[in-house]
């Protein structure tokens, strides 16, 4: 049996910075196919690696910075970006989800990991999205779980 | 002639900070530290229900989630009026004592010992030791990939880095066991936490997770592994280094800045009192540590970008931002206490314990500084693994006790009016949050973090805080390679609660992944 996670990660103090954990939230109130979960991942930094360790599949739903205009959605595999993972800037905060997955490596089996993103219109503080990102969710909520049901695959 | 470098940001820590140095005959003459971004959160909680405290501020942040919660929940309390019983305040403790073990180890190996090695120097390791040649060859592989990230170190090795290939390979070997050692840490704080992260059991009044027989077995399972990597690698490791390859740092007191410290103590082993790390205040006398009173606390913004105000106790201050200031160089306030420039964090709390295994250390010529701050770490996290087992014992004896409970159920309502403070020992250093309700709602919330202590900038009288004070006078021989600047800002763990975790790809890429939801392409 594979386990297969999404992971939602940001801040959700910050409008779309906690696109994620929305996402995250959203999908908990389904009913989800056998050996899917989903993890809020909230601020956490190398506390994910023991969350990822153990997976087959994972799809981390996350704010993205594309420069598109605010509420584009992406949707890639790690590593597609053609940027070496240490290059990723994870903004201030030093130690994001893909140096994790780097360091999980290092200590056993990174899983196949898709990144779902979607570009921020607001980070101001609010417990809420922002208007713009708002009606997204549904659709990234929905994109995340059709993506997490994909081949293991690398 | 003097040169200026600027380290912007600093990394492997968390948060944004922004260290300036100036230059003079290869040390250190000035130094200025700028936390870049606006921390203001508090104002999220005004006009709530005060019981969300526990959660919002756990959000705070990116590693000091549950401390802020423990904190808000001590503050509660107070206004709450609640009384914990000895079954929450255990719990409470088993809680915080698992962060304590995993935070110090992840500094320890994953932010700072690579701040210290000749990381090349594995290449060299010609031993028999299996593991420890897999190490090397794991290592070896990732340079010939030209991937060593993470473990490259940003700065050159220096003349105080450990090169002994077997003491190397033997550290990264720890390095790699300690990142499988965070692992159980977590599934640890998750037993009674009820998640990780952001704990959710910790609420005004005690805890939430009742122990049971099985949960107190699973919890003590991950304790015993935790604790024999504590006691068996991590503390002799850190010992072995301090009193070996790095004594000479420890013995000029590499990066020492004001000997005034505080601890607001922690980890109650008593209804209301007798705290494994007890509460006090150095102020430059080592040997004199005085009772910690919470109202010689104030904050200045002198040098911040706030409206200005006179210096003034926490729980009255205001926080409007200001960028046009004169002289201002940062977001974070200045906190004092008693009109002086303090640190928090172990070495605080080791000093004010009279702690014997930095007593000893001191007495063979250590002095405070880079090295004494991680023997702290090590030393302390010894102490919380023996007093883990003991409350455990504690409150399996508890259990058996009639009308044995976890919470203060009496106490949940909101009060319609009330006050409150609430003061912990975070990983990283003392944390004090302060609460006023008025019409059961949140009006005032205020939290003074550790590193707002230790990265203050300067106050009204021109009185550095602690990161600039301890960079005085530090070596630094190539303006290329400040290696000691980051030695010495590394080792306060620092962490300037912003916790954004963005994924900004730097590249002109990310067009080509966009996904359209109004498309069945997907």
């Amino acid at each position: 049996m594979n386990k297969a996670v999404i992971l939602g990660v940001g801040n959700v103090l910050l409008s779309d910075e906690g696109v994620g954990i929305h996402a995250v939230r959203t999908l908990e109130k389904e009913s989800l196919p056998e050996g899917v979960e989903v993890f809020d991942g909230g601020t956490e930094g190398f506390g994910l690696m023991d969350v990822i360790a153990d997976l087959d599949r994972l799809v981390v739903v996350d704010c993205v910075r594309g420069g598109e205009p605010p509420g584009t959605i992406y949707c890639f595999e790690v590593g597609e970006l053609g940027v070496p993972i240490d290059k990723y800037q994870t903004s201030v905060h030093q130690v994001g989800i893909l140096e994790i997955l780097h360091l999980v490596e290092l200590v056993g089996k990174r899983p196949r990991t898709t990144i779902i993103g979607v570009e921020p219109a607001s980070l101001e503080m609010n417990l809420e999205l922002s208007d713009v990102v708002a009606p997204k969710l549904n659709a990234v909520a929905q994109l995340a779980l059709k993506k997490v049901q994909e081949s293991s695959a690398n | 002639m003097s040169t200026k470098i600027v380290i912007d940001p600093v990394t492997r820590i968390e948060g944004h900070l922004k260290i300036e140095v100036e230059l003079e005959d290869g040390k250190v003459k000035d130094a200025w530290s700028s936390g870049t971004m606006y921390r203001g959160f508090e104002k999220m909680l005004e006009g709530k229900d005060p019981r969300d405290a526990s959660y919002i501020t756990s959000r705070f942040c990116g590693v000091c989630f549950n401390v802020h919660t423990i904190t808000s929940a001590l503050a509660l309390d107070e206004a709450f009026g609640a009384k914990v019983p000895a079954g929450g305040r255990i719990m409470r403790n088993l809680l915080m004592g698992a962060e304590y073990l995993y935070d110090h180890i992840l500094h320890f190996y994953h932010l700072t010992a690579l701040d210290y090695l000749d990381i090349m120097a594995i290449a060299k390791y010609q031993g028999k030791d299996p593991g420890l040649t897999a190490v090397k060859d794991k290592i070896v592989g990732l340079v010939k990939a030209g991937d060593t990230h993470p473990l490259t170190p940003r700065y050159e090795p220096d003349e105080f880095c450990v090169n002994d290939p077997e003491t190397v390979t033997t550290l990264v070997d720890h390095y790699l066991k300690a990142l499988h050692i965070q692992m159980v840490g977590k599934k640890l704080a998750a037993v009674f936490g009820g998640r990780a992260p952001h704990m959710q059991s910790i609420v005004v009044g005690g805890v939430t997770a009742y122990p049971t027989a099985d949960k107190i077995a699973l919890f003590k399972k991950y304790l015993d592994e935790v604790v024999d990597f504590t006691k068996n690698v991590y503390a002799k490791d850190v010992v072995a280094v301090g009193t070996g390859p790095l004594f000479p740092l420890a013995k000029m007191g590499l990066g020492a800045g004001h000997l005034n410290y505080v601890s607001y103590g922690a980890f109650n082993q008593k209804d209301g009192g007798d705290p494994l790390f007890p509460a006090g205040v150095i102020l430059g006398d080592l040997g004199n540590v005085m009772p910690f009173d919470q109202a010689k606390i104030t904050e200045s913004v002198k040098h911040a970008w706030y409206k200005p105000a006179d210096p003034i106790h926490p729980a009255k201050g205001e926080q409007e931002v200001d960028l046009g200031i004169k002289d201002a160089y940062t977001f974070v306030k200045a906190p004092r206490y008693d009109g002086k420039s303090l640190e928090v964090g172990p070495l605080a709390r080791m000093l004010v314990a009279k702690n014997p295994a930095l007593m000893s250390l001191v007495k063979k010529g250590a002095k405070p500084g880079v090295v004494a701050r991680h023997a702290s770490r090590a030393f302390e996290n010894l102490q919380v693994a023996e007093a883990l087992y003991k409350w455990l014992a504690e409150l399996e004896t508890e259990m058996k006790k009639p009308g044995f409970k976890i919470h203060d159920t009496e106490h949940w309502d909101v009060p319609d009016k009330g006050e409150g403070a609430g003061f912990y020992e975070a990983p990283r250093g003392a944390l004090g949050h302060w609460i006023s309700i008025e019409g059961g709602k949140t009006k005032r919330y205020q939290a003074v973090v550790p590193s707002t202590w230790n990265a203050s900038p300067r106050d009204e009288a021109g009185v550095r805080g602690q990161y600039e004070e301890a960079l005085i006078g530090v070596p630094v021989p190539d303006p290329e390679n400040p290696i000691n600047v980051v030695r010495v800002i590394r080792s306060f763990d620092p962490c300037l609660a912003c916790a954004i975790h963005m994924i900004d790809p730097q590249s002109n890429d990310a067009k080509k992944f966009v996904v359209d939801p109004t498309t069945t392409a997907w």
